[in-house]
């Protein structure tokens, strides 16, 4: 029997049996619109919240400090050593000190943090207005929102004024005291930081002390692989390390788990949508006694009885699939649009929690055919061996 | 098939075709017309009657062209886009006679074919039956309740619950010819 007339009579049969038809199809496209909802939602709020974060430099260093040690000194010499750790691409400092910052004779208090501009760009600081300084000799600082609203001055304003610094630089030899310093800066840049007044500077601008200790050290490791055995010689030595990187790959974790279980209760959608198209299918084989009889007895073969049956399934759970699909991205993109309002009302930017990845689209589009085939196998297998004599007496 | 013994037809034995074999033999070489009419009910009157080439591969431009030659043959014309539930009873039957003939089949297995039918379609029926057997020269086996219908037959098999009781004949049969059957003449 040729496919075409195979296809004809499929179609014949959805034709006349409009309800069960459109049913059925709905039926599978809701399985396969949840699942994929469910997993792409999941997906998405992945990449909502570590999507970014993953591609900061941060995620391969370690904030090294001595932790509660009296005797580990972070100075000069642990920097040569550590730079001597295998896959360690650099190792830069802070020295953070207490002072105060004078501009136009309002005065406030203030942390200076003396740090190189490496340092400051691995801790991507988010800036309200202006830059952080280049290179490390310029006389430029960078304060917080916090010190702009201590001068009632809006960070804009600030921009390319100067200030005054006075502060104590630490002295290593405990008998001397610190040393007092004051300096002109200019202004460069404002960090988006309202929590704490604060400002860097470069460290070119201040000569130190020698065997200075340092308040903390950001170590680079050249990739993630290598960051363990890294940590393993910091740690070695004494120090103490956090990176960012661990804490993401945790949260990473978390959200993987999540998508395993949100995964879970797709397929126990589409297992129900099974089910239920099975149980379809198999009903319509009963109904369908009679005019399968009647085929047989006409001359149909075995094998084009079956043929149909598994062609009319297959088509079934393709429409379902196609359906499903394009429900399941209606949805999923309203939501983003929806929330993306919300978020921009409330001063955020256009956020996208529904991410369908396409690879799993393609694979859930063939597991429905699949589907089809399968629950398909059963009922078509029963009519190709219905015995027409019998089949033609079923009422 | 039968429990034993053979059954051969023209010299061909039955009992050796397999399943697909069979399933081409009543295509080919049977025509069926039942009680019931047994005309699919999804099919318009055309399809139904170009149902058994369907089967065997035949292109739709030749099977459609078939089944217009055998709707005109049969008055049928008028109702070939009709289901078979917008049509009466006499024109199914009418539709499942068609049906049984579009690849002129040597033998027509006719089960009591005026079951169905009230009196005027019952005549037509068995007129047109009758015009198979004596214009075009089909071998007919009819399963009948009715017994004013044993005026059609040249050879009767009376049977119960399963085992023929006696065997008349009634009129001269014809010689088989080995030809195959011409077109169907009414």
């Amino acid at each position: 029997m040729k496919f075409i007339d195979i296809l004809r009579v499929a179609f014949s049969t959805f034709v006349n049996n409009k309800m069960r038809t459109v049913l059925t199809i709905l039926g599978v496209s809701i399985g396969i619109s949840m699942i994929i909802l469910l997993v792409s939602i999941g997906y998405g709020l992945q990449q909502v919240t570590i999507g970014e974060v993953k591609s900061i430099k941060a995620l391969t260093t370690y904030d090294v400090t001595t932790g509660n040690s009296s005797i580990l000194a972070l100075n000069q010499d642990a920097i040569d050593k550590i730079k001597k750790i295998d896959h360690v691409v650099s190792v830069t400092r802070l020295l953070s000190m207490s002072g105060q910052i004078d501009y136009k004779g309002k005065k406030t208090d203030i942390l200076v943090n003396d740090a190189p501009a490496e340092y400051v760009d691995l801790t991507s600081p988010k800036m309200t207005v202006g830059v952080p300084y280049m290179n490390n000799a310029e006389m430029r600082v960078m304060i917080t929102n916090v010190v702009a609203n201590a001068f009632n001055i809006k960070p804009a304003d600030i921009i390319g004024e100067e200030v005054t610094l006075n502060f104590y630089v630490p002295n290593p030899a405990n008998d001397k005291a610190p040393m007092s310093i004051e300096q002109k800066y200019t202004v460069s840049g404002v960090i988006s930081d309202d929590s704490a007044s604060y400002l860097f500077l470069p460290p070119e601008t201040v000569s130190l002390p020698v065997g200075i200790n340092f308040n903390a050290l950001k170590v680079k490791v050249a990739t993630s692989e290598q960051m363990a055995a890294v940590k393993a010689e910091l740690m070695k030595m004494g120090y103490t390390t956090s990176s960012i990187g661990e804490t993401i790959n945790q949260i990473d974790k978390i959200f993987r788990y999540a998508q395993v279980v949100l995964f879970i209760f797709g397929i126990v959608a589409l297992v129900v949508a099974s089910i239920g198209m099975f149980n379809t299918l198999t009903i319509s084989l009963l109904e369908r006694t009679k005019e399968i009889g009647i085929m047989k007895a006409l001359g149909a073969k075995d094998k084009s009885i079956y043929t149909i049956f598994l062609t009319e399934s297959t088509i079934i759970a393709f429409f379902g699939g196609l359906v499903g699909i394009f429900s399941a991205f209606v949805l999923g993109y309203g939501l983003n649009i929806f929330v993306t309002i919300l978020a921009q009302r409330a001063g955020g930017e256009a956020v996208a929690i529904f991410q369908p990845p396409t690879l799993f689209i393609l694979l859930i589009f063939t597991f429905s055919l699949l589907v089809g085939l399968g629950t398909g196998l059963y009922p078509a297998r029963r009519a190709a061996r219905l015995n027409p004599l019998d089949a033609l007496r079923y009422e | 098939m039968p429990d034993s013994g053979k059954i051969v037809v023209r010299g061909e034995d039955l009992s050796k075709l397999n399943k697909s074999g069979l399933a081409e033999y009543r295509n080919k070489k049977i025509g069926m017309i039942f009680q019931q009419f047994n005309v699919l009910k999804s099919f318009t009157v055309l399809n139904n009657i170009a149902l058994p080439q369907t089967f065997t591969g035949i292109s739709y431009r030749r099977r459609v062209a078939r089944a217009h030659k055998l709707l005109s043959m049969f008055g049928l014309d008028k109702i070939a886009d009709r289901l078979p539930t917008e049509i009466s009873g006499g024109q199914q039957q009418r539709v499942a006679i068609a049906r049984a003939l579009v690849n002129n089949p040597w033998i027509l297995i006719v089960d009591e074919p005026t079951g169905s039918l009230d009196s005027k379609a019952s005549e037509e029926v068995m007129d047109l039956i009758e015009k198979l057997n004596s214009k075009s020269r089909r071998t007919i086996i009819l399963v009948t309740h009715n017994p004013e219908q044993l005026k059609y037959a040249h050879r009767i098999f009376h049977m119960k619950d399963g085992l023929i009781t006696k065997e008349e004949r009634k009129k001269a049969v014809h010689g088989l010819s080995d030809d195959e059957p011409g077109e169907v003449e009414l």
